[in-house]
């Protein structure tokens, strides 16, 4: 697992674990503030799939990418449409912005790959990818929500993101 | 089995129907090296589709399956030969209803659309998604009616 990654997941654990603190429950996320950080976490895996879609012959990288485009952005759209719906706006926090620069980080060192190594690099960082996200969203994130609706959403999305770990934990398996 | 049915898709406010035939190869052969009679072709699937409903004429028995959470529900469902099955995607992500053997399909199911079909003559129609083929199904056709 690559620091970058790390430095994701640290990023992410920290925004959920300071709502478990109720002495840092001021400085803690609040459900815009995951939500900013949930949707960024999507799009930035659409992102991942693009760039394996550019560089990828593997069929079965090729399958995965256009799953994750399309879950994501299905996801993406909902979590808009609810935010819409409640009259909220999203709201841009330290660790959105730190997953943006750590992702940015992550495709430069794809983007240096090719073939084989690519495709087995790809499917590492999915899967480290979406065990970090989905321990944060389980453990820290759906606790932590107020509104239930946006909960509700973060438990389907949190299904949603389960079947991709799955997913890729096989890719992984398959491309050793 | 005769995989001739009736679909049906909703989509909000839109609601299109219509009668297909699983196109048999020697059809398909016939398609592809006459062009020209493509259209009786496709006159003849018409007429396929045509037959299983008359084989089995709509029951106006509804069953419905969820798709939810990953899962179809009920995954696996008895009914009669005429009765209509809808699925549902109840999920928030798209999915779809495919025969293992590729010959029905409905296509990209969004949340909160629908699609049918009429269950043709006797026998067993097992299903995927096929965007997630961990998602399984079996439909279970009888010709006297379910057990």
């Amino acid at each position: 697992m690559t620091t970058t990654l790390k430095a994701a997941g640290a990023a992410l654990l920290l925004a959920g674990a300071s709502l478990f603190n109720p002495a840092a429950a001021q400085e803690g996320p609040s459900d815009m503030q995951i939500a900013h950080i949930a949707y960024t976490a999507g799009n930035l895996d659409i992102r991942y799939a693009h760039l394996a879609l550019a560089k990828s012959d593997n069929p079965k990288v090729r399958e995965f990418a256009e799953l994750m485009i399309r879950d994501h952005t299905s996801v993406n759209d909902q979590a808009v449409a609810l935010l819409t719906k409640l009259g909220a706006n999203p709201e841009d926090n330290a660790t959105s912005q730190q997953l943006v620069m750590n992702a940015k980080a992550k495709r430069d060192e794809l983007s240096a790959l090719s073939g084989a190594a690519f495709d087995r690099a790809y499917a590492q960082n999915e899967l480290a990818y979406h065990q970090f996200v989905n321990k944060t969203v389980e453990t820290a994130f759906i606790p932590a929500a107020d509104n239930k609706e946006f909960k509700a959403l973060l438990k389907s999305a949190l299904s949603v993101f389960k079947v991709h770990e799955n997913h890729a934990a096989g890719m992984v398996k398959s491309l050793k | 089995m005769q995989q001739a049915m009736t679909t049906t898709r909703r989509t909000g406010s839109f609601r299109t129907e219509g009668r297909f035939g699983a196109l048999r190869p020697a059809s398909l052969r016939l398609s592809a090296l006459f062009g020209l009679f493509a259209l009786a072709s496709c006159g003849a699937a018409e007429h396929d589709a045509q037959a299983a409903s008359a084989a089995a004429p709509e029951t106006g028995t509804v069953h419905v399956i969820d798709i939810v959470d990953f899962r179809f529900e009920p995954e696996e469902l008895t009914v009669a030969a005429g009765d209509r099955i809808t699925w549902r995607n109840r999920d928030v992500v798209p999915h779809t209803a495919t025969a293992r053997d590729k010959s029905w399909d409905s296509g990209n199911l969004n949340r909160d659309e629908e699609w049918s079909i009429v269950a043709p003559a006797a026998g067993v129609l097992d299903y995927i998604c096929a965007y997630h083929p961990s998602m399984k199904g079996r439909i279970t056709i009888s010709d006297a009616g379910p057990n």
